[in-house]
């Protein structure tokens, strides 16, 4: 599957609009030519367009299932809250981190809030459950917040959305 | 500044909810562990979820200015619009066992902030394909651009348009 990228530009006016593109899957050994591969581009659109790049991103794609589950009560309304503080006091040598400390959270849908992954009577996952406790590992290794700290998991909680 | 990762889920309803989340930043030295990270999210997250994942991805941001151009003339109701073809017949060469679907469909994108200046063909809306910045922006790409389908790209013609937004 191709990767996405999108090109923002902005103009005289302050418009924006965007560019869609395919390029070739990115992996760790193109990562630098396609960067490489994009700039020439932007550089040589640059030429032929008087806009200002304001962003761009790629997108690396997994595509998933395009099945449907089958449990009725796999619903996108239902969804885990959670809740996680930036744990990391610097960013690098001299650079503190501004959010350091701050509360953050997400949403997770379609949670499963089955016997035992919930407290007693209460909206508040257990996190000493196997899979709970599984989670929150996989999250802390991944997730950052805005700055790039890293997560520390306070709660997770069963909540209802809208959408 | 961070990259941004996230996880798409599809529902019973066929209805679809998206996570997103702040992750570090790709390069190529950690995008491999990076995305081993994600698998490992995911089959977790499936465990305490019922919804089936549609799609994942992590999205590599580089931010631009956003100051804006100078030019009056910078307008992005004035756009490329740029029509190829995919022109590869194999998806898998040299080996060539897997045959592309989208070998030489059309295509087409538009470009906006389009500077007409010098680039285009006489009384036409067509560009001049062999004038030098025109030349140079179609090597740039058919290098880097692909169909859909994954297939290499032939620009086979640009034209000045306009559009509302």
């Amino acid at each position: 599957m191709p990767t996405q990228v999108s090109v923002t530009y902005l103009d005289y006016s302050r418009e924006t609009a965007n560019v869609q593109l395919n390029t070739e899957n990115i992996i760790a050994a193109n990562f630098d030519a396609q960067a490489t591969a994009l700039n020439d581009l932007l550089t040589a659109a640059a030429a032929i367009c008087n806009g200002v790049i304001n962003k761009r991103v790629t997108n690396i794609v997994t595509p998933g299932s395009g099945a449907a589950p089958a449990l009725p009560t796999a619903q996108r309304e239902y969804k885990w809250l959670i809740g996680f503080t930036d744990s990391t006091a610097t960013l690098a040598a001299g650079v503190d981190n501004p959010l350091y400390g701050r509360n953050f959270t997400v949403t997770l849908p379609t949670a499963e809030a089955t016997s035992g992954r919930m407290q007693t009577n209460s909206d508040q996952a257990n996190l000493a459950d196997t899979d709970m406790a599984a989670f929150i590992t996989a999250f802390e290794a991944f997730a950052r917040s805005p700055s790039g700290g890293v997560p520390d998991v306070q709660y997770i909680k069963l909540v209802g959305r809208n959408i | 500044m961070t990259d941004v990762a996230y996880l798409k889920y599809r529902d019973f309803s066929r209805e679809t909810s998206t996570m997103r989340l702040n992750t570090a930043n790709m390069t190529a030295a950690n995008l491999a562990a990076q995305q081993t990270a994600l698998t490992t999210l995911a089959a977790a997250a499936d465990t305490i979820t019922t919804g089936i994942q549609a799609e994942r991805g992590i999205q590599v941001d580089v931010q631009g200015s956003s100051t804006p151009p100078a030019s009056e003339e910078a307008q992005i109701e004035k756009r490329w619009l740029i029509l190829y073809n995919d022109t590869q017949q194999y998806l898998d060469p040299p080996t060539d066992s897997v045959l592309n679907p989208g070998f030489g469909k059309l295509f087409q994108t538009e470009w906006p902030c389009a500077d007409p200046t010098d680039h285009l063909q006489t009384n036409s809306d067509l560009a001049d394909l062999t004038e030098t910045d025109v030349a140079a922006f179609v090597t740039a790409f058919e290098a880097y651009v692909r169909s859909p389908y994954g297939g290499a790209v032939n620009v086979l013609e640009m034209r000045f348009v306009g559009s509302m937004s």
